[in-house]
């Protein structure tokens, strides 16, 4: 048996922004795609997506909500993955100037230098989004309305 | 060679993790997913160890067995670029070498070694096969 996505498919969760979520919901996501798709590779790369998008939301989450959703567009053939949470409005500043600095330039190149600046220092280590970007080949784009983030991954599908 | 200091198998979370030595060469085995909130409260503390377990034995060759992690934030990835670049930033050079034994069917393996080589290829090998 197969089970092929249709053009309106999409999965949402929403919880509150609980660590011991997140594995939970890697995996999960990559089961659902490895069921539709029958491509393991893409699979963990849509699944890798959700899991660090979700370590920022919890980390940086200023409400007790954090939603996921996932559309799945045949006509379009992509996957939109979108990850959003409240945050408080100094951050979002903060949040925008990373979002820029993690989506410019060649994703190789952006984040083998983003690992040489990590590893100079021992806090956080915003490799996340580029990481997206690098290894699981996404389109970022960024939202922001009424104190909310979004952060969409979006992923082109040859046969969605 | 003897193992006056031996590093101590643990596990944490999902992960498990075992340090062997034989004939010169430091053999550390992972398994499991690397996905706690903070892996270098552990980890960067794990590859101080091993290095200075290498540097102060004269260890050449450091092997990291990761075929069976099935996943790594990169919080994880960054605990092992941090080792790699104190190799690299040695005194002197590096004083000895790491290789990274990876199973190229694993995406975020097939990913993260080729980059991690590039980072410090004077440093880093990468092995795909059995």
């Amino acid at each position: 048996m197969s089970v092929e996505p249709q053009p309106s498919d999409y999965v949402e969760l929403q919880f509150g922004p609980r660590w011991t979520y997140i594995s939970c919901v890697r995996k999960f996501v990559a089961g659902f795609f490895m069921i539709g798709l029958a491509d393991k590779e893409r699979a963990e790369q849509i699944s890798l997506a959700a899991s660090e998008l979700l370590e920022n939301a919890v980390k940086y989450a200023s409400e007790e909500e954090t939603s996921l959703k996932i559309s799945i567009s045949k006509s379009a053939g992509e996957v939109d993955l979108c990850v959003s949470n409240a945050v408080e409005p100094h951050q979002l500043n903060v949040f925008r100037r990373e979002f820029a600095l993690a989506t410019a330039g060649d994703p190789e190149t952006t984040y083998l230098m983003r690992m040489r600046d990590a590893a100079k220092t021992e806090g956080t280590t915003r490799l996340g989004l580029v990481r997206i970007r690098y290894e699981a080949g996404a389109n970022l784009r960024l939202e922001t309305t009424n104190g909310r983030v979004s952060v969409h991954a979006i992923f082109a599908m040859e046969a969605v | 060679m003897t193992n006056e200091r031996p590093l101590s198998p643990f596990s944490v979370d999902e992960v498990q993790v075992v340090p062997t030595r034989d004939e010169g060469v430091l053999r550390v085995a992972l398994s499991g997913c690397v996905e706690m909130r903070n892996p270098g409260e552990v980890f960067n503390a794990f590859w101080a160890d091993v290095d200075a377990e290498a540097v102060s034995q004269g260890i050449r060759r450091v092997e990291v067995d990761l075929r069976s992690v099935g996943f790594m934030n990169s919080s994880g990835i960054m605990t092992l670029v941090r080792w790699v670049m104190r190799v690299v930033e040695q005194d002197g050079g590096a004083l000895y070498k790491v290789l990274f034994r990876y199973d190229p069917g694993v995406t975020w393996q097939s990913t993260n070694m080729p980059v991690l080589a590039r980072l410090a290829p004077e440093v880093v090998t990468l092995s795909d096969s059995g």
